[in-house]
């Protein structure tokens, strides 16, 4: 009996060790994500807890390159602050705002979001904070209550460089000659395809009859912007609709592709920023001002985005590129319809 | 005398210990059964209850009416998923069960084959397809031929169940391996058995277990999967339930449309837990009347009878395998998209990029993580499937696969809500999440395996006086080996892969692999993409290549 307790007491021993094993594993990897955060050029805080005064935890769903280069000029002159960034889909963005809310809060100090639309929802919430007075956005640059434009975006069309008549206007997209061969980013994925809509909506001339159209011609909707790149540079479609800066890059490189400013003009989309409810102290600010200063414009610039500030130069357009904008107060809160009257006829 | 009272003595004695020891083993059992219970309360219970409470918001009224207007995606959902099943069980079980007997031609290049088509990350899978049998693709090309319907339901079918089959065929193979008893086919043959006969009485049930719980798995990972229908569905307007959620998600963080992802999220547990209870509770678990003939066994006619095999296996390896793995590599190695693979357009930059430190940094801790999930997962399987009750196996093998039914966004989104002020957001959360969603991965190999063991073996054990944990160490262990293995490496991969939790979790400057891809992905760079797929594809690829040579170079 003795010996059956103690083979009993020998085998509880073995098991609760395994499970104190597994539990220090975890616990070991669950510590590697602070001392991780220090590698990496996304950040030189640690990776979670609350934030010092000098550290700023950035959300956003801008570019990696545009955001590495923003923020590693903005820590080289800023010494003491540090930035945390976490860099995500918008919605993935979305979802981790979402949960946060419901698990202690928000725990971004700025938002730099991709439109304008995605960050009136932030707005609408009670997320952002007023505008700090300190900083002063370019007088002519897009903005509201609290937020403000930091770069430009071009929604274009991209065409095969040996399509032999390319289209001129939006309207050209809808004719005869290209049927079945155009791509469009699907909006409920692409900021920017949604702002898109929404002037394509607002328009006369246009409005969802234009995308009634498309279909009708054989317009394929696929997934974001990229894929309709990619889709035209490797010859599933002859044209599409997508963001100049995509365009560049892919042509730079070798795509046989190449931007065309269709008339009356490129669509005009504001990529935005802001401080949250939750920032304290004047980082948040800090990184604000940075992002519209002249230095913070040049990085827009190099990476290949319009900046806001007009003495910054941005990539070359042609001279009789034009551009156009929706009306953002009009689209504010029209999402859900619009994008459900869209898929009506874009929909399964 | 003497020696019969020392008999009678030692019989005594003998019958106090057996009963000690079965109050060891009830006590360890109990143990073990809290220890599996407070883990799926843990990993799986509190997850979904946030999702729960959250998709109750909006009232039954609501929700309702968000699973009405998603008709189509849930229609779409299920007859994607049933079909790539059906298909990649079909298949993949019928190459096992010949491998495992020894009869299936060219099984040295099936089965290293299989294990490369495993290593394509999800997220590029059905980019590799297009860009190898789509429009403008490879095979347009060079013969101007494409795989017809590729966009749209068709491809989305045959691309999964593709990805599928060899998860099917490691499950089944690793599950027939746990038990060698021989003959019974060739006997019933024999004895004048018709091929139907033999099929319907020995080869079904000895399949039936361990098909079943590859089937489970994969149907599960199918309604999950969000990369392939985005990429081979949007363009034929075929939407399913996970690019819905993930399309609603973009939308805004509002409380309307978070609970509609709720709800939506909600619609794919039933959906798939429907399908895995049916399957589970039909005779699945526990299932045990199970033969296969050893190698020696098998006449050298139906050696030769495999001609036909042999061209399908080789054209199957080439079009699922070779080709598409060969669009990657392509693309790996072009400058540019929409150039020809040629020499004069390749370039080492992509593939530079690919390795930069950061990347690799972000590679190794990843791998790290998938590590770590896999041996956790392993040890929780084994402690589940240790169950002796049919029916508790089979209940607790359901819950268990919630957290893979459940989609990634909004499992990312549970975790974070039930651990948000417990576990930061980084590499404890994502951990966390791994664990819910691949627990099942680990558990069903190992409950097929279990399920093929000869009861007789761990009573023999026993009787002879070995302990729960020396039976466990000495007989199970060793005859479900190959099981857990598959099970764990499985883990271990899909864990690599993962993406969709991962970009949502990630602490900031502890990004995950994935999620390095994921932002070249945005960036439309698909020449870097498909190199850090690449990387992403070489670690395992090699850990396997030395392992099967050390194999080779034993037997």
């Amino acid at each position: 009996m003795s010996a059956t307790v103690a083979r009993l007491g020998h085998d509880v021993r073995r098991l609760l060790l395994a499970v104190g094993v597994a539990a220090g594993v975890v616990a070991l990897a669950a510590c590697g994500s602070a001392s991780a955060g220090g590698a990496s050029e996304r950040t030189s805080g640690p990776s979670s807890g609350p934030t010092t005064s000098s550290t700023v935890r950035l959300y956003t769903s801008v570019t990696q390159n545009t955001v590495d280069a923003v923020v590693q000029a903005f820590t080289a002159s800023h010494p003491g602050t540090k930035v945390e960034v976490f860099r995500a889909t918008t919605g993935q963005l979305n979802a981790r705002i979402a949960a946060e809310q419901r698990a202690g809060g928000l725990r971004a100090d700025v938002i730099w979001g991709t439109d304008p639309l995605s960050m009136e929802g932030y707005a609408s919430q009670g997320l952002l904070a007023p505008w700090p007075p300190t900083v002063q956005p370019p007088a002519h640059a897009e903005r509201t209550s609290t937020f403000a434009a930091t770069r430009l975006l071009f929604v274009v069309m991209v065409a095969r460089t040996d399509l032999a008549d390319p289209p001129r206007s939006w309207a050209d997209l809808t004719s005869p000659r290209l049927r079945g061969k155009v791509a469009i980013p699907d909006p409920a994925l692409a900021g920017s395809a949604l702002a898109a809509l929404g002037w394509f909506a607002q328009t006369p001339g246009y409005g969802l009859d234009f995308f009634r159209a498309l279909r009708a011609n054989g317009a394929v909707q696929v997934g974001a912007v990229p894929q309709v790149v990619t889709d035209v540079a490797q010859g599933r479609h002859a044209v599409g609709i997508t963001l100049d800066t995509e365009v560049r890059a892919a042509a730079a490189k070798g795509s046989p592709i190449r931007i065309v400013w269709p008339q009356p003009g490129a669509i005009m989309v504001y990529s935005p920023i802001a401080r949250t409810v939750r920032a304290t102290g004047p980082s948040a600010d800090d990184l604000l001002g940075f992002v519209l200063s002249r230095e913070g414009q040049q990085k827009i610039a190099d990476t290949g985005w319009q900046p806001v500030l007009d003495t910054v130069p941005g990539p070359s357009r042609p001279p009789e590129a034009r551009t156009v904008s929706p009306d953002w107060t009009a689209l504010f809160g029209s999402q859900r319809t619009l994008l459900a009257e869209y898929r009506t006829i874009f929909g399964p | 005398m003497t020696s019969s009272l020392a008999a009678t003595t030692g019989r005594a004695a003998d019958g106090r210990r057996r009963g000690d020891l079965n109050q060891a083993g009830s006590v360890a059992r109990v143990l073990a059964v809290a220890l599996v219970l407070g883990a799926v309360a843990l990993l799986v219970g509190i997850p979904l209850w946030s999702l729960i409470r959250v998709a109750a918001e909006g009232g039954w009224v609501a929700a309702a009416s968000t699973v009405s207007a998603s008709r189509a995606p849930l229609a779409n959902t299920l007859r994607a998923s049933l079909a790539a099943t059906a298909l990649a069980v079909l298949l993949g079980t019928a190459l096992a069960v010949r491998a495992q007997r020894g009869t299936l031609p060219r099984a040295r290049i099936l089965a290293p084959a299989l294990v490369v088509s495993l290593l394509c990350p999800e997220f590029v899978l059905a980019v590799s397809w297009l860009q190898a049998y789509g429009p403008a693709g490879l095979s347009d090309a060079a013969l101007h031929l494409t795989i017809p319907g590729l966009l749209g339901p068709v491809g989305i079918v045959l691309v999964l169940a593709c990805h599928a089959v060899p998860i099917v065929f490691f499950m089944v193979r690793s599950a027939l391996a746990a038990r060698r008893e021989a003959q019974l086919e060739l006997a019933a043959r024999a004895s004048g058995a018709t091929g139907w006969v033999v099929f319907r009485t020995i080869t079904l049930p000895l399949v039936v277990g361990p098909a079943g719980a590859a089937a489970s798995v994969v149907y599960a990972l199918c309604v999950n999967n969000f990369a392939v229908p985005e990429v081979l569905g949007a363009p034929a307007g075929y939407p399913t339930l996970s690019t819905t959620v993930y399309s609603t998600l973009s939308l805004a963080s509002d409380r309307p449309t978070f609970v509609s992802v709720c709800v939506l999220a909600a619609a794919m547990v039933l959906l798939t837990i429907g399908v895995l209870a049916m399957i589970d509770h039909g005779g699945v678990i526990g299932s045990a009347a199970v033969r296969t003939a050893p190698e020696s066994a098998v006449p050298r006619a139906d050696r030769r009878a495999g001609l036909g095999w042999s061209a399908a296996i080789i054209g199957y390896v080439l079009l699922t395998v070779v080709v598409p793995a060969l669009a990657l590599l392509a693309a790996a190695v072009t400058k540019a998209a929409g150039l020809a693979p040629v020499p004069s357009n390749w370039t080492t930059d992509n593939v530079v990029r690919a390795l930069q430190p950061r990347y690799l940094a972000a590679l190794g801790r990843t791998a790290l993580l998938a590590a770590v999930a896999a041996l956790v997962l392993m040890a929780l399987a084994f402690l589940a499937s240790a169950q002796t009750r049919r029916r508790r196996r089979a209940t607790l093998a359901t819950l268990i696969a919630v957290g893979l039914a459940v989609p990634g966004s909004a499992l990312a989104v549970g975790i974070g809500i039930g651990y948000g002020r417990l576990v930061a957001v980084g590499t404890g959360s994502i951990l966390l999440a791994y664990l819910a969603k691949f627990w099942a991965i680990a558990h069903r190999p190992i409950t097929a395996a279990l399920d093929r063991l000869a009861p007789a073996l761990g009573q023999a054990a026993r009787a002879a006086g070995a302990t729960p944990a020396t039976t466990i160490r000495t007989v199970t262990l060793p005859l479900t080996r190959a099981a857990a293995t598959t099970g764990g490496l499985m883990v271990f991969l899909l864990a690599l892969h993962e993406v969709t939790m991962s970009s949502i979790l990630y602490a900031p400057g502890a990004e995950t692999f994935a999620v390095v891809v994921l932002d070249h992905q945005q960036l439309g760079d698909t020449g870097v993409t498909a190199a850090l797929a690449v990387v992403l594809a070489a670690p395992p690829l090699l850990v396997v290549t030395v392992l099967l040579l050390l194999r080779r170079a034993r037997t």
